[in-house]
């Protein structure tokens, strides 16, 4: 799965930190999912992209294989 | 535009339990080694009441921090885990070999500090590899 998260959160100019206490995780979690180290959950997908005020298949990509 | 934070106190929660965890933990293995070399039946039946109550409010601080921790957290204490398990599981052997040739006699309460130190080791060396 691919995300766009970094980018989406570069144009809103939000730091890793911001993004992470606005959806209830960790830095390292925003930072993990960017580097496609970590998956996220369909719960957090959803409320990373309700932050972004978009659709969850604008912020992650899902590619098969 | 500044955006709002939805769990102000999660961060702090998940800190809080954490310690706490450390702190009952800590106190009970004292504890119960009071009462291990405690000679008066009394005093010692005291110690063990007070360890057992520190053990099961340990249990409830790491429950607590589990309840408050996100995903990939959650992820990280289940490696955290398989690592202190599979550990564990070695070094008990380890140990059981040593104690039936005569060595570390009287350390088994040494085994459940061994599991948390090394779920903590697993902890940390989980997490570095989400980072950077």
């Amino acid at each position: 799965m691919k995300t766009r998260l970094r980018v989406l959160r570069a144009e809103k100019e939000w730091s890793q930190a911001e993004l992470a206490d606005s959806v209830g995780v960790t830095r390292q979690c925003i930072n993990a999912i960017e580097t496609g180290k970590y998956e996220p959950g369909l719960d957090l997908a959803f409320k990373i992209a309700r932050t972004f005020g978009k659709n969850i298949e604008e912020v992650f990509l899902y590619e098969d294989g | 535009m500044i955006i709002q934070s939805t769990s102000p106190t999660a961060k702090s929660r998940r800190r809080n339990t954490l310690r706490w965890f450390y702190v009952f933990v800590i106190a009970a293995i004292v504890v119960f080694t009071l009462a291990a070399g405690s000679h008066a039946a009394l005093q010692q039946g005291v110690l063990m009441a007070v360890g057992i109550v520190l053990a099961a409010a340990g249990i409830w601080s790491f429950v607590q921090f589990l309840k408050a921790a996100d995903t990939h957290q959650k992820l990280i204490n289940h490696d955290a885990t398989s690592f202190a398990f599979a550990a564990s599981l070695v070094l008990t052997l380890v140990f059981g070999l040593l104690q039936r040739f005569g060595f570390l006699l009287g350390a088994s309460l040494l085994l459940p500090a061994l599991m948390i130190a090394l779920w903590s080791i697993g902890l940390i060396l989980f997490s570095w590899r989400y980072q950077q």
